[in-house]
């Protein structure tokens, strides 16, 4: 099956098997979204976006798609870039209630070994998520495909149509604000 | 553990401080910054390396969990906007079959434009300059027009004389 994929380009294999394709990126679009976003309903509607653009596109055979999972990530990212951009017009939004805020910590690591790691995870969860909220639409993009996606500087580039210098300078803002955030929870935990 | 921090972080110490070390992490320091060795043999620095890059792996590869019954709905929810389009059919034409009409209407209710004026005008300027002329060459005139008849009479019969 996979053979198959292959030898029939990356777009066709993926619009004859959509759901299957789509499974298989979904876990990790939703999360990357989640992230940029840090509102699981926004999260959702972004997801379906990205899923609904890609098929879309798949349907129309725009062009040749050497990396699928790449190209689903560009969207995502420019997806969610789209959502927060308009959300500075939207001065009637509130933060996430109780209820959200399960669902996102939910999404915070829960294999630590003990209680007070787990608290600490869920600590780090919320704070890390209101200290992303600081960071400007690019700052953020550029963390969370650094920090979570684990891409390098040069995809990070790419991906988002800028030069590695403006990369590394959106991240160098974004870690130096985190850092001063998260500054009083890690001196803590290090005592 | 303060006093290590202390020398840990102390400029000039050779050991790597904590920002030097995020900004490794990240791809943020310049190759002349690069002194990998130190923290592959240095006994303070590489367990902190390690620490960090332990904790990095974990996040990466997925540590973080979605719930399946939210995923499942994201699903339900995406193949419902695929197939909507095609349900709706023709109603998809309406915005763009209602903005032609309103062109159509438009341009029909327009009514001709009128006959252009510059002609009955020069018509009637036309038949003005012509009186005008006749009025001038009237009054030019020691004997009226309408006498000619009578004038050819009488010059007919003076010529006979002469001879």
């Amino acid at each position: 099956m996979a053979e198959q994929l292959v030898a029939a380009g990356p777009a066709a294999a993926a619009l004859s098997d959509f759901p299957g394709w789509m499974a298989s990126q979904q876990r990790r679009v939703f999360l990357l979204c989640l992230r940029m976003l840090g509102d699981p309903d926004d999260a959702d509607t972004a997801t379906q976006d990205v899923f609904l653009k890609a098929y879309r596109s798949f349907e129309k055979q725009d062009g040749e798609i050497d990396d699928l999972t790449r190209w689903v990530t560009r969207i995502a990212v420019n997806t969610c870039l789209d959502k927060l951009r308009s959300r500075r017009w939207q001065f009637w939004r509130k933060r996430p209630n109780q209820e959200d805020e399960e669902v996102i910590l939910a999404m915070a690591p829960s294999t630590g070994p003990d209680a007070e790691d787990k608290l600490y995870a869920q600590q780090i969860g919320a704070r890390l998520r209101t200290a992303m909220e600081r960071l400007s639409e690019r700052q953020r993009a550029v963390f969370t495909l650094r920090h979570f996606e684990d891409l390098s500087l040069d995809e990070i580039a790419t991906l988002l149509g800028l030069d590695v210098g403006t990369v590394k300078a959106h991240l160098a803002r974004a870690l130096a604000k985190m850092r001063e955030d998260l500054l009083d929870l890690y001196e803590a935990r290090r005592g | 553990m303060k006093a290590e921090k202390q020398v840990i972080n102390q400029p000039g110490s050779g050991h790597w401080s904590e920002a030097r070390m995020l900004d490794h992490l990240y791809g943020l320091d310049t190759p002349a910054d690069l002194n990998e060795r130190h923290l592959a043999e240095c006994p303070d620095c590489a367990p902190r390396w390690t620490a960090l890059t332990a904790r990095r792996a974990k996040i990466v590869a997925g540590a973080y969990a979605a719930r399946e019954d939210r995923l499942r709905a994201q699903r339900a929810a995406i193949f419902d906007r695929i197939e909507r389009p095609s349900r709706r059919g023709l109603w998809s034409l309406v915005p763009a079959a209602a903005t032609a009409l309103l062109l159509v209407t438009g341009v029909a209710l327009q009514t001709p434009a009128p006959a252009p004026q510059p002609q009955t005008v020069a018509v009637v300027s036309q038949s003005d300059r012509e009186l005008f002329r006749e009025v001038a060459a009237l009054m030019e005139e020691d004997v009226p027009r309408a006498t000619d008849p009578f004038n050819s009479l009488f010059e007919t019969s003076n010529s006979l004389e002469v001879q």
